[in-house]
C-alpha cells in the first residue's frame, strides 16, 4: 500500500512538473535574435484560463505573472501532497483500527479483563491517530479546493490572465550582416 | 475587483471551522469490560489442615456466573480452581503446596456465562511456617 501511494505521488509530481515546464517554456527559451524585435504575448486570455483550469497557477505563469503563478502552483502542490499523504495514513490507520476492534470484541468470550483493557488502550491510541489523519485530510483537501477556486477567480476576474507588463532591460547578442555586437533590449 | 484581506481571512477561518467540526465516522466500540464484573474484595486466606481456605466478598453479583481462585507459589507456578456458583464466598483446597517455609499468593476473580474473566482482586500472601 505504501509503494502504491509513493508511485501515485511520483506520477502526480511528474505530471505537474511537465505542465509547469510546458507553461514556462515560452518564457524560458532564449533564441538568439537576428535582429531587434519586440516580444509578443504567446498565450491568449482563454488559453491562460484553460491552463489555470488544468492546474492552479499555470495560466498565471504563462501570462507572465511569475510571483502569483509560482505561489499558486506551490500552494496547490503542497496541499495535494499533504492531502494524499494524510489520505493514505487514514486508510492504513482505519484498517489497523478495524483489526484491533475485532480483536477487542472477540475477547468478550473467553478473554480476560486485563487483555480487554490492553486492547482498549491500543484502540484509543489508534483512534487518536485516525482522528488526526482525518482532520489533516479534510483540512488540506479543503485548502486545495480553496486554492483552486481562488486561482479561477484570479484568472477570470482579478486579471491573472492579462499579460504582465514588467519592464526589464537586458543585453542580448546580435548578429547583423558582417558585424557582431550586443544590443540593449528594454521591455515595456 | 480586489478581494480584501478580511474576506480572505473569513473564508479561511470558515473552512477551518467546518473542517475541524467534521468528525470521524469510525467510533470506538463499547467498553464492555468495564463495570461488567465486580472485583472480589476482603480476600482472606488461612491454613486449613493440610490445605488452604480462601474467603472473599463481592459488591455485586450482576453478570457473575462463578469465581476463579488462583494460587501462585514461590516458583511462579499458577494453579486455578473454578467455582460455578455466583453465591460461593469461600474455597478450601488441599492440593496447594503447604510445605513449611513456602509462600503462596492468592487472587480471586469473577467470570460470566461467556467465560469472560473479570478484574483480579488484590494479592493476598499466605506464609506457611
Amino acid at each position: 500500500m505504501i509503494e502504491k501511494s509513493y508511485m501515485m505521488r511520483c506520477v502526480v509530481c511528474l505530471v505537474l512538473g511537465s505542465l509547469l515546464l510546458a507553461a514556462g517554456q515560452s518564457e524560458a527559451q532564449d533564441t538568439p535574435p537576428e535582429r531587434l524585435a519586440s516580444r509578443k504575448q504567446q498565450v491568449t486570455r482563454s488559453q491562460a484560463i484553460t491552463l489555470s483550469a488544468l492546474f492552479p497557477g499555470v495560466g498565471q505563469l504563462a501570462s507572465g505573472h511569475r510571483n502569483r503563478g509560482t505561489a499558486l502552483v506551490t500552494a496547490e502542490l503542497a496541499c495535494l501532497v499533504i492531502w494524499l499523504t494524510s489520505h493514505e495514513d487514514y486508510q492504513t490507520h482505519s484498517a489497523q483500527f478495524g483489526i484491533e476492534s475485532e480483536r477487542f470484541v472477540s475477547l468478550r468470550e473467553g478473554g480476560s479483563f486485563e487483555e480487554a483493557e490492553e486492547s482498549w488502550q491500543r484502540l484509543s491510541a489508534k483512534k487518536d491517530d485516525l482522528d488526526g489523519s482525518h482532520m489533516r485530510r479534510r483540512l488540506f483537501g479543503a485548502l486545495a479546493a480553496v486554492v483552486y477556486g481562488y486561482n479561477l477567480l484570479d484568472v477570470m476576474v482579478l486579471g491573472g490572465a492579462e499579460p504582465h507588463a514588467a519592464s526589464s532591460v537586458r543585453v542580448v547578442p546580435m548578429t547583423r550582416n558582417e558585424a557582431t555586437g550586443v544590443a540593449v533590449v528594454a521591455r515595456f | 475587483m480586489r478581494v480584501s484581506m478580511t474576506t480572505k481571512v473569513l473564508v479561511l477561518g470558515g473552512i477551518l471551522v467546518l473542517t475541524l467540526g467534521c468528525s470521524n465516522d469510525l467510533k470506538m466500540p463499547t467498553a464492555y469490560h468495564r463495570n461488567h464484573l465486580a472485583v472480589p474484595t476482603d480476600v482472606e486466606a488461612s491454613l486449613n489442615g493440610d490445605g488452604v481456605r480462601v474467603t472473599w466478598q463481592i459488591e455485586s453479583i450482576q453478570n457473575v456466573a462463578g469465581f476463579v481462585v488462583s494460587f501462585t507459589d514461590a516458583t511462579g507456578s499458577v494453579r486455578t480452581r473454578s467455582l460455578q456458583d455466583s453465591a460461593a464466598r469461600s474455597l478450601a483446597d488441599n492440593s496447594v503446596n503447604t510445605e513449611s517455609g513456602s509462600i503462596i499468593q492468592i487472587q480471586v476473580r469473577a467470570f460470566d456465562e461467556d467465560d469472560f474473566l473479570g478484574p483480579l482482586s488484590t494479592v493476598v500472601s499466605l506464609s506457611v511456617d
